[in-house]
């Protein structure tokens, strides 16, 4: 038995309204979907707002300044500048700083997808090479990595396009497009169950924490 | 035009230049620079965030002025809780304030979540789209996802375990759904992520060397 405050019974009771506002579009969009939807939005967005003023800007701008470093005023100016969208006279200046945010990730996403999605990725394809083994009881292991390698190589062929896709590497890219249908299906698969188990904890939220708040409050 | 098109260019070619280079170069000068941008980059990112708070202000207060009856209602309470929420986060204790945690953990944490759970519906609903074996392809997907799927509820455990006692012979245990589920995630699921993890890798750093040399301009609006 969950021993409940009450701060939590009135937080409990809230969350299982606004639980139920939003399982109402079920049935159709109406006010209660809505009135749950538009608190989404505001709540949302301050939290975002507060979240980004108290990990980013107080950290990085506020105490800087204070420290006596005053580097951190250009992306200020810069971020002032993106401010200038509203006002469209003076909206060229926010390209500044969207010039600036694209280069840096620009130049980021470069070395980042270098090293870890090509480079270690292509590492780990054939990091099981170098200890394969025929040997009773590690057929199945030498299998794997064998088709590991066949899949990973058939699905960039499948996404090579500028061959056509005829004869050898035809035959390689379906092969590759077969794999690739078995992944989506993967895929889909495990999400409908990731989806399926968020609606199961919800129904368990109503069940247990709602329900024991719902009692507590009425003093049942 | 300088402001425009030339001036954008040169900044982004600037400071992409600079990032790769402080990647690569292990002087005492360039290196740090990486993290300096990096840190510069959310800045900024925390300003756009404000435009985009002063933007959802600005179409709540228009359509507080346009809507009539009900419809009134609903900007109303996007502008009241983000007030609210943002004044108890400004408030002492800033992201540990009790009247900013009390409204993210029940307002809109549930919210969050319902929203996500509801989208179990529409999956249903996509899956009974998806799951017409009207050509080998779609078949293959049909097969995988329902092996997958099963393999994850005690059903699957139960039918070639308890039913088949696939589990009792070291040969068939390799089909013991959980046991093929396990290998599809394993073996071919992961070699087609990192197949298109690295075709996506590739075209991210050809979209990226476009954008350092101008070719790519649709950030600055296409000019």
């Amino acid at each position: 038995m969950i021993e409940l405050s009450l701060t939590q019974a009135i937080g409990y009771t809230i969350g299982g309204f606004l639980t139920l506002c939003i399982f109402s579009f079920l049935y159709k969009d109406n006010p209660l979907y809505k009135f749950a939807e538009h608190l989404f939005v505001g709540t949302s967005a301050a939290y975002w707002f507060v979240t980004f003023y108290h990990n980013i800007i107080r950290p990085n701008v506020i105490n800087q300044f204070k420290e006596g470093n005053y580097w951190p005023i250009i992306p200020v100016i810069l971020g002032i500048f993106m401010l200038f969208r509203l006002v469209p006279s003076l909206s060229v200046l926010s390209r500044m700083g969207i010039a600036f945010s694209v280069g840096v990730m620009a130049g980021y996403q470069i070395i980042r997808h270098l090293e870890t999605n090509i480079l270690r990725q292509m590492g780990a394809t054939m990091q099981g090479f170098d200890k394969i083994s025929f040997t009773a009881g590690n057929i199945g292991n030498a299998i794997n990595t064998i088709l590991i390698l066949l899949v990973v190589i058939a699905g960039l062929v499948y996404f090579f396009f500028s061959v056509e896709h005829e004869g050898a590497v035809g035959g390689v890219a379906k092969f590759g497009m077969w794999m690739l249908m078995i992944t989506f299906g993967a895929t889909f698969g495990y999400t409908v169950m990731a989806r399926i188990s968020l609606l199961i904890g919800r129904v368990l939220y109503l069940k247990e924490q709602w329900w024991l708040s719902i009692k507590y409050l009425l003093g049942i | 035009m300088f402001l425009k098109r030339q001036l954008p260019f040169v900044i982004t070619l600037i400071t992409s230049l600079i990032l790769i280079i402080s990647y690569f170069s292990p002087h005492p000068t360039i290196s740090p620079l990486r993290s300096i941008f990096q840190d510069w980059y959310m800045i900024i990112v925390a300003f756009t965030m404000f435009v985009g708070i002063l933007s959802l202000v600005k179409v709540s207060i228009k359509k507080i002025k346009r809507e009539k009856g009900i419809e009134v209602l609903y900007p109303v309470i996007t502008l009241v809780s983000l007030i609210v929420m943002a004044f108890f986060g400004f408030l002492k204790g800033g992201l540990d304030n009790p009247g900013f945690d009390f409204m993210f953990e029940y307002i809109m944490v549930p919210l969050q979540a319902t929203m996500f759970s509801l989208l179990a519906f529409y999956i249903a609903s996509a899956s009974f789209r998806a799951f017409r074996a009207k050509s080998t392809m779609a078949t293959i997907l049909l097969i995988t996802a329902f092996i997958v799927m099963l393999g994850r509820v005690p059903i699957g455990e139960w039918i070639t375990g308890d039913l088949l006692h696939f589990t009792e012979s070291s040969f068939l245990s390799r089909f013991h759904i959980p046991n093929v589920t396990e290998w599809i995630m394993n073996v071919i699921n992961m070699a087609g992520q990192r197949a298109i993890l690295i075709g996506a890798a590739l075209g991210v750093m050809g979209t990226s060397i476009k954008i350092m040399l101008g070719i790519e301009r649709s950030h600055l609006g296409g000019e």
